[in-house]
């Protein structure tokens, strides 16, 4: 019986990496389509009242708007993902589904990263501030952030197991609830982000709404891709723990 | 060529190195896996044996 935990990691494991290689070639084709919609097919958007020039010496900073959103909008799907995982863990007690939360949790972190740091370089030029300190949507997400960090300062800081399994899903849980704060801060709270994608409409341009759907398909099966990489991952080395337990037990007992 | 198809190309470059780098990391990933499979197989072998 023993090493059947670890079988199944390994199984697991091979498996999720086996499916992320496939999707590697077609996500290079979707971030190259991505990239040639934001650049060289998306228009400058429209500026009603504003003078050609000035929409023009705002210019091209704009175009990171398919990259922020795109960003933004798959670090709510990886967040949703570190609840699913935990309210999976929670009712199954299995523990692949902390490895799919905990890696759910890492590539949300990454995205939410890219947000807060392209998000100053277009507010300095649009609202001549790098960081609007105060403004619902940038402070929920910067929350949101802290949250999933201080998620992983709390694995780091217990011991395998399933205490420490059972803490990380229902903080990962608690930590999801910041998502819908985040998406309805702008459509509650007076801030400095135009209300541009509601749940019934998305008010852009024709061109601009397919470049940014472009870039949002082509960071969907990036977020997929790396959850998948970094939960084998993660799989691949509670099946080294397990198997080094085993060991460990065994020549415990030959002793 | 104007100021954005060289944006275009530099964005393409840089994908193209994260993406190598990607494709480098899962094959070693899998080289990791193969080995972790062998080190299990012969563990169940000599647990098997004694």
């Amino acid at each position: 019986m023993w090493l059947e935990n670890s079988k199944q990691f390994l199984a697991t494991a091979s498996r999720l990496l086996k499916v992320s290689g496939w999707m590697l070639l077609p996500l290079y084709l979707l971030i190259v389509i991505a990239l040639w919609g934001a650049f060289l097919y998306a228009p400058l958007p429209d500026r009603p009242g504003a003078d050609p020039a000035a929409i023009q010496a705002l210019g091209d900073v704009q175009r990171i708007f398919y990259f922020h959103v795109s960003s933004a909008m798959n670090s709510f799907l990886a967040f949703f993902l570190v609840f699913i995982g935990g309210v999976a863990y929670l009712v199954t007690r299995n523990e692949k589904w902390d490895a799919f939360s905990a890696a759910s949790a890492e590539v949300g972190i990454f995205l939410t990263t890219i947000v807060l740091t392209t998000g100053p370089i277009w507010a300095k030029p649009e609202w001549n501030t790098w960081f609007p300190w105060g403004d619902p949507r940038v402070m929920t997400e910067l929350v949101l952030l802290l949250i999933f960090i201080a998620y992983f300062i709390l694995r780091a800081s217990l011991p395998e197991g399933e205490k420490k399994y059972k803490f990380a899903a229902v903080c990962g849980i608690i930590g999801f609830l910041d998502v819908p704060i985040v998406y309805l801060s702008i459509h509650l709270l007076r801030t400095l982000h135009p209300v541009v994608i509601t749940a019934t409409e998305i008010r852009l341009d024709p061109m601009i709404r397919q470049a940014w759907l472009m870039a949002l398909v082509a960071i969907m099966v990036l977020t997929v891709v790396l959850v998948l990489l970094r939960t084998s991952m993660r799989l691949h080395h509670r099946a080294a723990q397990e198997m080094r337990q085993q060991l460990r037990e065994r020549r415990a007992r030959a002793a | 060529m104007n100021g954005n198809d060289y944006l275009f190309a530099a964005y393409v470059v840089i994908w193209t190195i994260l993406f190598a780098y990607l494709f480098f990391l899962h094959r070693r990933q899998r080289q990791v896996a193969r080995e972790l499979q062998e080190v299990s197989e012969t563990l169940e072998r000599r647990s098997l044996g004694d």
